[in-house]
């Protein structure tokens, strides 16, 4: 039988990825259902707090609200990745390997502002924030007046961030708690 | 007089046509191999490959050009006594220096690669892909391939294909097919991707009784990852392996092995492949320990919990030929 802990990818198991597995990692990432994921859950809240006010909250609101969230994120990856091949940078998430509740939730944390260089060395992720930040800009020209602000595109520059930490927890810890769930 | 002339001329040109012939028929084609028994390896052997431990790169390494071809990173150098090799950077570099040596171990062509944990390239300038991996001329984990060796050298223009060849239908032929999927390298390109993007050619060895013709595989990087077609392939990631390592063998049908094998010619390789031929290849894998494999992945800069965790799927693969040759 494959140990299972071979079943998940860690920091020490990263090796650079070549240029047709960047290609590959980004329409997987695309035609996943994080997409999805990450429109409905934005586009929830909003419909929840009826922001931006002028999409009403009615289901062609919600409409509105997911399709905004999907662009949006479409347009995050292709910046971050385009970013990411240029700047020989990794975003890829790998479970940090380590033990113990609080080092592992500080790893997951931090690694939403960081990335791998082809030699496996971290540094600030250039290209995930530059890929959140021209998203949330680039999507001011369809938001209503409401929501048509630079200080709206903060929010939702953090709201990408946010998501994104909330994502890499689950990657560090989902794949033990499931073993624990299903043993 | 003419005629004596004439007649004395054809009897030279017909002695000297039936000498060419004698000639020929001594020397002969030379014996075209896919497989020699292999030796019983040794600790140097896993250490060092079939290169040998006298070959091993020796610093300072000289740039001599970087090869943009393909999709590595990849340089060429001179080491301290004046010979080439071919570095490559990234994820092919555990492959391709692990799977010459588990390739030597069971009998199968393997070129003589090094892993070199760090070093530097003195005049290493102007680099394009390469310039993620060395740094001031000093780089991490590369895989060194020695060029130029007259005990191994390859034969340009004698691409072959997986239908089209010589020993279609031998267990030897079997086996390679089953390696190459044992290791999951879905690279396997032949001459119908044409000459220059073949992942198959012919060297010319030194055998027993004089130079041998060794067909096989030359190009292992895409191995130890996950088999299948452009989006799913992956290179050296022993999690994906894992994750592939149950779908291995898919079972037994009339006396045909099934495979989940997905690669270039995905269906040339996992065809074809009979119990006998499980059977044939079991007595050589089952003389690779677990301790070996996993000392070797280790040679090839894998880490502790990377050796480990491939050691174990390939284990667990062997396992399922014996369940199919049983």
């Amino acid at each position: 039988m494959t140990r299972p802990d071979c079943l998940v990818r860690e920091a020490q198991d990263f090796t650079p990825m070549t240029r047709t597995e960047r290609w590959a990692h980004f329409v997987n990432t695309i035609a996943s259902p994080e997409p999805l994921v990450y429109a409905l859950l934005h586009a929830g809240y909003n419909q929840a707090f009826n922001s931006p006010r002028e999409w009403h909250r009615d289901w062609s609101g919600f409409g509105y609200r997911l399709g905004d969230a999907e662009a949006r994120f479409l347009m995050q990856q292709i910046l971050e990745q385009g970013m990411a091949a240029g700047l020989g940078e990794d975003n890829r998430y790998f479970a940090s390997g380590k033990t113990g509740f609080g080092p592992r939730l500080e790893y997951a944390i931090t690694s939403t502002f960081l990335a791998r260089r082809a030699n496996g060395s971290r540094g600030i992720s250039y290209s995930f924030l530059g890929g959140a930040a021209g998203a949330a800009l680039a999507s001011r020209p369809w938001q209503p007046r409401s929501t048509g602000s630079l200080g709206t595109a903060a929010w939702t520059f953090g709201a990408a961030i946010g998501f994104q930490m909330g994502e890499n927890v689950v990657r560090e810890f989902m794949p033990r708690l499931a073993r624990v769930l299903l043993r | 007089m003419k005629r004596l002339a004439a007649l004395a001329c054809l009897l030279a040109a017909m002695v000297a046509a039936q000498a060419q012939q004698a000639n020929r028929a001594i020397r002969g084609p030379l014996p075209r191999i896919v497989w020699r028994p292999p030796p019983r390896m040794t600790i140097q052997d896993w250490t060092c490959g079939p290169g040998g431990c006298a070959r091993t790169p020796r610093p300072p390494f000289y740039f001599q050009r970087e090869d943009t071809s393909g999709t590595n990173a990849k340089m060429y150098v001179r080491d301290a006594r004046g010979r080439t090799w071919d570095v490559k950077f990234g994820a092919p570099v555990i492959a391709e220096t692990f799977a010459p040596r588990f390739n030597m171990a069971l009998g199968y062509l393997g070129e003589y690669t090094y892993f070199v944990p760090e070093g530097k390239v003195v005049g290493a300038h102007r680099l394009k892909r390469c310039h993620y991996f060395v740094h001031d001329g000093v780089f991490r984990r590369a895989r060194f391939e020695l060029r130029g060796q007259k005990n191994l050298v390859f034969l340009k223009n004698h691409a072959w294909s997986w239908t089209n060849n010589p020993f279609l239908g031998t267990p030897q032929f079997a086996g390679l097919k089953i390696v190459i999927m044992l290791l999951s390298d879905w690279d396997t390109k032949d001459i119908r991707d044409g000459e220059e993007s073949a992942n198959v050619g012919v060297f010319r060895v030194p055998g027993l009784n004089g130079p041998e013709l060794f067909y096989g595989m030359f190009d292992w990087g895409a191995a130890l990852g996950r088999w299948g077609g452009t989006l799913r392939q992956k290179k050296s990631d022993c999690a994906a392996f894992a994750r592939d390592t149950p779908h291995f063998v898919q079972g037994v049908r009339g006396n045909m092995v099934q495979f989940g094998f997905w690669g270039k010619h995905g269906e040339d390789i996992r065809s074809g492949i009979t119990v006998e031929d499980v059977r044939w290849l079991l007595p050589w894998l089952r003389r690779v320990t677990p301790l070996e494999i996993r000392y070797a992945l280790k040679i090839s800069g894998a880490t502790e919990r990377q050796a480990g965790c491939w050691t174990n799927s390939i284990q667990d693969r062997i396992r399922q030929l014996e369940a199919a040759a049983r």
